[in-house]
């Protein structure tokens, strides 16, 4: 009897300890997502800023400068956050057209006005960049956890599944140590 | 000069004539205290000895006494000329290598860096009740201001009868002016945890352990093998260790084979490096005519000048 009450102690612990987790390791996405989201928004209100600015010298860049407005409305309607990142990347595709064809116009890049929204721009950039890996981490540890002992005895009983990473840019990789893999 | 490439020249040229002169009453003063040291004990072991057994005075025990006195004061003597040895090496040679190497610097050999700048640096939670130091060096080395000196952060407690002593930090700590961009608080710690249990063990190690901010999971599993990151802020703590910043501290690791903490808080850049023994010292039980000693100093500047120019692309 004795035994039966400790085995039964053991596995409420065990419970309670592996929920908590999952719970934690699923609030850790959440969180992630509000700073992505925060850091984003951050930036789609800068964009009619640095639209305002641009459209007074770039004459020649409407269709550019268009797209990038269309982008920017789409984004901010949304309310799924990966489509949101998707637009913001592709908004950020067509910012770097835009900065390519900036230097056509000596004016523009001397405005005071614009080279300190490029640079926050620029710091937001670094920021959504270091948000998504920060949002990466979290599901990679939420989706170990849920796949290993003894997550998945409790991922049907919690409802969770499994969750997709965000697509990272090129300074976001890790480039594979050489020393290390010949070690292996 | 740029003496990482070269050192040989500047060695040869301005450093190795001087360090032979120097070693010469170096290793004099280091053999007289030796001897006299051990001659010492044995006296005083004898006297001892013969004390316990009842006091007579003899004339061998007037003997034996004035001797003792006559080698206390010799090593006294000797351990004075060791001292100024220690001085010469420091006003000469690393006076030198500083000139070389900094602007505008200055060298204190009784100070160090204050309590407050260690606490700002975040890097060591334990308690201590003794703080202290040595060589303070400060000044700007291409372009980058910075304080260093040696410290010696100690807890002592008592236990019973027994003293326990508990070293939380020895080694050398430099600071510098941090960036006005980050608000948030990052240290970055050699983790023991994942390079002796392994990296299963040693995250789940550290998940359970205690630390004094939340833990920021890195993309590096080289990296997360070495370094244990802890942020204030998990996207900024991210922003400052980015994939570039990481294989960056693990080159620093591998070129200068020691191992370093680092923390960015308080808007002071800090960077810690345990040593076991007197680091601007001249060396004790050998010669000091050796290059080891002036090149590992090259590289502790080269690692902050390093990791300052990585954080200012940030």
């Amino acid at each position: 009897m004795n035994v039966a009450l400790i085995a039964i102690g053991v596995g409420l612990i065990f419970f309670i300890v592996t929920y908590n987790s999952l719970v934690h390791k699923k609030n850790q996405i959440e969180n992630a997502e509000g700073s992505l989201d925060a850091v984003l928004k951050q930036r789609f209100d800068l964009i009619p800023q640095l639209i305002e600015v641009a459209k007074q010298y770039m004459t020649h860049e409407e269709v550019l400068l268009s797209k990038i407005i269309e982008l920017r409305s789409r984004a901010t309607k949304s309310h799924d956050l990966a489509e949101k990142d998707g637009l913001d990347k592709q908004m950020q595709k067509e910012l770097k057209g835009l900065m390519v064809n900036v230097e056509n116009y000596p004016q523009l890049l001397s405005n005071n006005n614009f080279t300190q929204l490029q640079e926050a721009m620029t710091d937001l950039e670094k920021n959504i960049s270091a948000s998504r890996r920060f949002y990466n981490t979290a599901v990679v540890e939420f989706n170990t956890a849920i796949e290993m002992f003894p997550g998945f005895m409790l991922r049907g009983l919690m409802g969770l599944a499994k969750k997709e990473r965000f697509s990272v840019g090129e300074d976001e990789k890790i480039i594979p140590n050489t020393r290390e893999l010949f070690k292996k | 000069m740029d003496l990482k490439k070269n050192f040989s020249t500047f060695f040869l040229q301005k450093v190795r004539n001087k360090l032979v002169l120097l070693d010469q009453d170096g290793q004099k003063a280091l053999r007289l205290f030796w001897i006299f040291e051990f001659i010492l004990i044995l006296l005083l072991y004898k006297g001892i000895n013969s004390f316990s057994k009842g006091i007579r005075i003899s004339p061998l025990d007037l003997i034996h006494v004035s001797l003792t006195i006559f080698i206390i004061l010799t090593t006294i003597n000797a351990k004075l000329s060791f001292l100024r040895y220690k001085k010469k090496y420091k006003d000469n040679i690393l006076e030198i290598l500083f000139k070389e190497l900094l602007e505008d610097y200055a060298f204190f050999h009784r100070l160090y860096l204050s309590e407050d700048e260690y606490k700002k640096s975040l890097l060591f939670q334990g308690e201590y009740n003794q703080f202290s130091g040595e060589d303070l060096v400060e000044g700007k080395i291409q372009g980058v201001s910075f304080r260093m000196s040696e410290l010696s952060v100690i807890y002592n407690s008592r236990n019973r009868s027994k003293r326990n002593k508990t070293v939380i930090f020895k080694g050398i700590m430099i600071v510098s002016p941090g960036s006005q961009k980050f608000k948030n608080e990052t240290v970055v710690e050699p983790d023991i945890l994942e390079k002796n249990f392994g990296g299963f063990m040693g995250r789940f190690l550290r998940k359970v352990e205690f630390s004094k901010l939340p833990v920021v999971y890195v993309e590096s599993p080289e990296f997360e093998r070495e370094f244990k990151v802890m942020g204030s802020d998990q996207v900024e703590a991210r922003r400052v260790i980015t994939p570039r910043m990481q294989e960056h501290l693990m080159e620093l690791v591998h070129k200068s084979k020691m191992r370093f903490g680092m923390s960015l808080a308080n808007n002071q850049i800090s960077i810690a490096l345990p040593t076991k023994k007197n680091f601007f010292d001249p060396p004790y039980f050998s010669s000091c005519v050796e290059t080891k000693t002036l090149k590992e100093i090259i590289i502790i500047f080269d690692l902050l000048v390093s990791i300052h120019d990585e954080l200012e692309k940030l």
